[in-house]
């Protein structure tokens, strides 16, 4: 007699894109350990937008960093894309940020010495992308953060929201899967930021996963997720 | 308030220096060595005249040196004391012509009576022993024939005078300030005691003889030169010199050095500015938050200008103050190993007011340096200094990374680098200079060692001078010369006092031989006929002749017009001498006898053996001189030491600011590193941009630097060859193939360094960096 599986039955049909288990990060110094994050797991499936909030100190985008590959986790498990990255070494972790996510700072971050053109083609031609087909690229991406008119500018010559319409258009270069946005706006005024969510929200319409860091409850409610963190602890996980 | 404002200063300074310690080492390390080697320069140069003003004081010497046949000697000495205008005179000199054996060498020597106490008016210290006793068989020899022959007081001599031999010891050296030191004056100086002296057949048989005269009123020196002068009874030849001209003599050779010592300084000075100026503008960038801060807090600009300068002006006060005590310690060294050539004692001229006066303009040309790192700042708010920090716009350059040419390492490190033209041009700059300054030192030490080494710099093709005592006559001299197997050529020199233009000096006549003597000219043509004649470099420099004047030669009692053909290099009495045929001097003197002969052997010669088999010849009466003994370049052992300590020096100083600058490159770059790790970049290709960006440094240094430091050495070696004469660059190829990528190191471990650190470092930790 055949068994039936329950499991199986409620088994989602997709993997979850972004998956968190026990991860905890601790960082030393001064004589003390300070666990930034705390034993948080989570799951988040293909596509969606969510909002990691919480007061600042309360680990978000510590684990925002981790989830990116830019600090690895004191224990845990991390799973982007079907990508564990808890278990890559250092130059596996710099293929992933490479081509699995696309980072989005609230500095910007962009190279001050670079046009914006040359900005935005960087991870492209650290991935070796044929300078046809990248050129293409660009300009396309350029054109879709509406900066196309720019591309010959260097990074002090733009605005704020400019500057961040170029960072987004560089997380989005290698067509990555995943966007993972720290504070995207906390440096623009409300217009500038209403601009730049709203273009967040465009990719996310396209199929792109979001996470995107906020202490701004306003903001938060742009996404459809919110996970919300406190002392380094994710508190609650709601829908919006 | 201003209390309160200086103890702000100070402790923001203290803060700064103590964070980048390093930086305040090199700054210095740099002032103290351009401070040491300019002040240097200039104490010495003063430091000599000094020192023989002093040395005159202290022996109470006479201000004229008056030379003549020992014959007329005595009435002219007491017709000189009998003279209103002179106060006071030396002891009278009586002079032998002979030769000095001691420690398996022999040289020609001047032998002269020792005083029987040191006289009240006097040019003589000796040095090493007392005085000796007149009846003590006791030779003194002056320094530097002490130093050629290798021995010193107590060493066993012979003297030969003449008219007699003597064996006897050495009690002491003598410093003489009426002689430059051997091989400058030749014959070598030998002062015997009264015993010794008659042994060696005393006043009788001297040959010449001297004396010095102390002249009342000082502005009267030439008058009274010229009345003494007229004293000599006609035919009689007479010589009278300043006392100071062997100070004057070595002038030139002093200028170089203080040349070479100022250039260098001015080398480390630019290298101290060019490390200022970038070290500046990296602070502006690096602690900008800082400056926002207290710019926000209430500090003007130009406080926070004050600050800055105080940061870099104390160190640099603290390495001029170092230095100054360096400088002081440098010159009384030079000017010892100097005035020694003079048989002076060093007395060092401090000059307060020249070490005060290089602090000053090196300190203000720090200051200067930070004034100008920090134009345009403060254009900045200060709200937008706190927000993001102070940023010089990239440059336009940063644009020629675009897709489609070359790899991601060169277009990446070219593009860090054109970002930043300003750091990177001043990176270059310090780059090049260090560069030249270790080929510049290469070249020049090889030069110097080439130069006055080898025979042929002075013209002598020979390789012995060959003197022989009175008792031997010339013909058979040169029948034993003739007859020497071995010997492939010899040639008489005759060498007599003469006058030209009125000026006295050394003539020497020979049969013109280039197999024998080349005579290096710096300026006009080689003797063509009888009526002509060359004249040293420093006769030319003293008295102003210059080739193509007809001039009025006299020789003895006889006078003759000719025509000056040329200036050449000669070592010999520092240059004051002219050559001329020997048949010239023939015509006027048809008894003249050859003083020496010049000797040159048959290739492969046994030299020991061929000068055993003609002092048999001749029974012992050769003294046979290696042409090596005589070329000892004056003060080479100084400019070899010099060049040694500043050409380590300056390229340790260079390389620390080599270092420093591209360390400051490197961790400027440490936040663009940081960005691209975050975006995915790897190790290996941030390493390959990082190298491309150390290469496109280092590459346009080294192409520049090369031909820029042979170019640059090649000019000033020949603007020391217009003093010093005839100096051939040296281009020591494989010494500059480890030299200059030994000097490379330093830069490329600055770069190497941080950048390694920024690789290695987690990218939140690399943009943290940015402050």
């Amino acid at each position: 007699m055949l068994k039936y599986d329950i499991d199986s039955e409620i088994e989602p049909l997709t993997a979850p894109m972004v998956a968190a288990h026990g991860l905890t990060k601790l960082f030393s110094g001064g004589g003390a350990d300070l666990r930034a994050v705390s034993d948080v797991s989570f799951e988040l499936e293909p596509g969606i937008f969510a909002a990691i909030t919480g007061p600042s100190g309360s680990g978000k985008s510590t684990l925002l960093h981790l989830l990116g590959g830019i600090e690895k986790p004191s224990s845990g498990e991390i799973d982007v894309a079907g990508t564990a990255v808890h278990a890559l070494g250092e130059s596996a972790l710099a293929k992933f940020r490479l081509m699995q996510v696309g980072f989005i700072f609230q500095a910007f971050h962009l190279i001050p010495n670079l046009t914006i053109f040359n900005n935005v083609a960087m991870p492209g031609l650290l991935a070796g992308v044929a300078s046809a087909a990248l050129r293409d690229r660009v300009l396309r991406l350029l054109e879709t953060v509406g900066i196309r008119d720019k591309a010959d500018r260097l990074p002090h010559e733009l605005s704020g929201g400019q500057q961040q319409r170029a960072a987004i258009a560089r997380a989005l270069v290698n067509d990555p899967q995943v966007i993972l946005a720290d504070e995207p706006t906390g440096n623009l005024d409300s217009a500038a930021g209403d601009a730049v969510l709203q273009l967040l929200g465009e990719l996310n319409d396209r199929g792109k996963t979001l996470l995107m860091v906020t202490h701004d409850a306003r903001i938060a409610g742009w996404a459809g997720k919110q996970l919300r963190m406190r002392d380094g602890r994710l508190v609650t996980t709601a829908e919006t | 308030m201003r209390r309160r404002r200086a103890r702000a200063y100070l402790t923001f300074g203290v803060a700064s220096i103590r964070q980048r310690w390093w930086e305040a080492a090199v700054q210095v390390g740099v002032a103290l060595l351009a401070m040491a080697v300019v002040g240097a320069g200039l104490v010495t140069a003063s430091s000599v005249p000094a020192s023989y003003a002093a040395t005159k004081l202290r022996l109470n010497g006479p201000d004229l040196w008056v030379g003549t046949q020992s014959a007329a000697a005595p009435a002219l000495y007491a017709e000189v004391a009998r003279l209103s205008q002179v106060s006071a005179t030396t002891p009278m000199y009586m002079v032998q012509s002979g030769v000095v054996r001691a420690g398996g060498k022999e040289l020609p020597a001047a032998i002269s009576p020792l005083p029987e106490t040191p006289p009240l008016v006097g040019s003589l210290t000796v040095a090493g022993g007392a005085w000796p006793a007149p009846d003590a068989n006791v030779a003194l020899l002056e320094r530097g024939a002490a130093q050629t022959m290798g021995v010193g007081p107590g060493s066993d001599a012979t003297v030969v005078g003449g008219a007699g031999s003597v064996g006897l010891r050495i009690s002491a050296e003598v410093r003489d300030i009426s002689h430059a030191s051997y091989p400058l004056s030749t014959p070598a100086v030998v002062y015997v005691t009264r015993s010794v002296w008659q042994a060696l057949g005393g006043d009788a048989a001297a040959t010449t003889a001297r004396f010095g005269a102390r002249i009342r009123d000082l502005s009267q020196l030439r008058a009274t030169a010229l009345a003494i002068r007229d004293l000599a009874p006609a035919g009689v030849p007479i010589a009278i010199n300043d006392g100071a001209l062997v100070v004057e003599g070595l002038q030139p050779l002093v200028l170089a050095l203080e040349g070479f010592l100022v250039l260098f300084g001015l080398f480390g000075l630019v290298a101290c500015l060019f490390f200022i100026v970038g070290t500046t503008r990296a602070d502006l960038i690096r602690h900008a938050r800082t400056l926002g801060i207290l710019r926000a807090t209430g500090w003007s600009l130009r406080q926070v200008r004050w600050l800055l300068m105080l940061q870099r002006g104390a160190p640099v006060l603290a390495g001029v103050l170092l230095g100054a005590v360096a400088a002081v310690a440098l010159a009384g060294w030079m000017t010892d190993q100097v005035v020694q050539l003079m048989g002076l004692s060093a007395a060092l001229d401090t000059a307060p007011l020249v070490l005060a006066g290089t602090g000053a303009v090196i300190l203000l040309a720090a200051l200067a340096a930070v004034r100008l790192a920090t134009r345009g700042f403060g254009r900045t708010s200060p709200g937008a200094t706190l927000a993001a920090g102070y940023r010089q716009p990239p440059s336009r350059l940063a644009g020629s990374l675009e897709v489609g040419r070359g790899g991601i390492g060169p277009r990446l490190g070219s593009s860090l680098l054109l970002g930043r033209p300003g750091r990177t041009s001043t990176a270059v700059a310090v780059l090049l200079l260090g560069l030249v300054t270790v080929i510049f030192s290469v070249i020049t030490e090889a030069t110097l060692s080439s130069f006055g080494s080898e025979p042929s710099t002075w013209g002598y093709a020979y390789d012995w001078r060959v003197d022989y005592v009175k008792g031997l006559a010339p013909a058979d001299a040169q029948h034993a010369l003739d007859g020497t197997a071995g010997i492939a050529a010899s040639l008489p020199v005759y060498d007599v006092n003469a006058t030209i233009d009125g000026n006295r000096t050394d003539a020497r006549f020979v049969t013109p031989a280039q197999d024998l003597l080349r005579f290096h000219l710096l300026t006009g043509r080689t003797i063509a006929s009888d009526s002509e004649v060359l004249i040293g470099a420093g006769l030319a420099a003293s008295t102003g002749l210059a080739p193509g004047r007809s001039v009025l030669l006299q020789v003895g009692s006889a006078p003759t017009t000719v025509l000056i053909a040329g200036v050449y290099r000669e070592l010999d009495n520092l240059g004051q001498v002219l050559v001329g045929r020997d048949s010239l001097l023939l015509g006027l003197q048809p008894k003249a006898t050859p003083a020496y002969f010049v000797v040159r052997l048959q290739r492969g010669a046994d030299a020991a053996g061929v000068r055993s088999r003609l002092e048999q010849s001749v029974a012992g009466q050769f003294v046979v001189s290696p042409v090596r003994d005589l070329i000892a370049v004056p003060l080479g052992n100084v400019f070899q030491a010099v060049l040694l300590i500043l050409g380590f020096g300056l390229a340790v100083v260079a390389g620390m600011v080599m270092f420093a600058m591209t360390m400051i490159l490197a961790d400027e770059h440490t936040f663009v590193i940081g960005i691209l790790k975050a975006i995915g970049a790897r190790r290996r290709q941030l390493a390959a941009s990082l190298a491309w960006a150390a290469g496109l440094l280092i590459v346009p240094a080294v192409v520049l630097a090369v031909p820029a430091g042979i170019l640059l050495t090649a000019a000033l070696i020949a603007a020391l060859s217009q003093v010093v004469g005839g100096v051939d660059v040296v281009l020591p190829v494989a010494a500059l193939a480890i030299a200059i990528p030994i000097a490379l190191l330093a830069p490329i471990l600055g770069f190497a360094i941080p950048a390694r650190a920024a690789l290695a470092a987690s990218p939140l930790e690399a943009i943290g960096m940015e402050r």
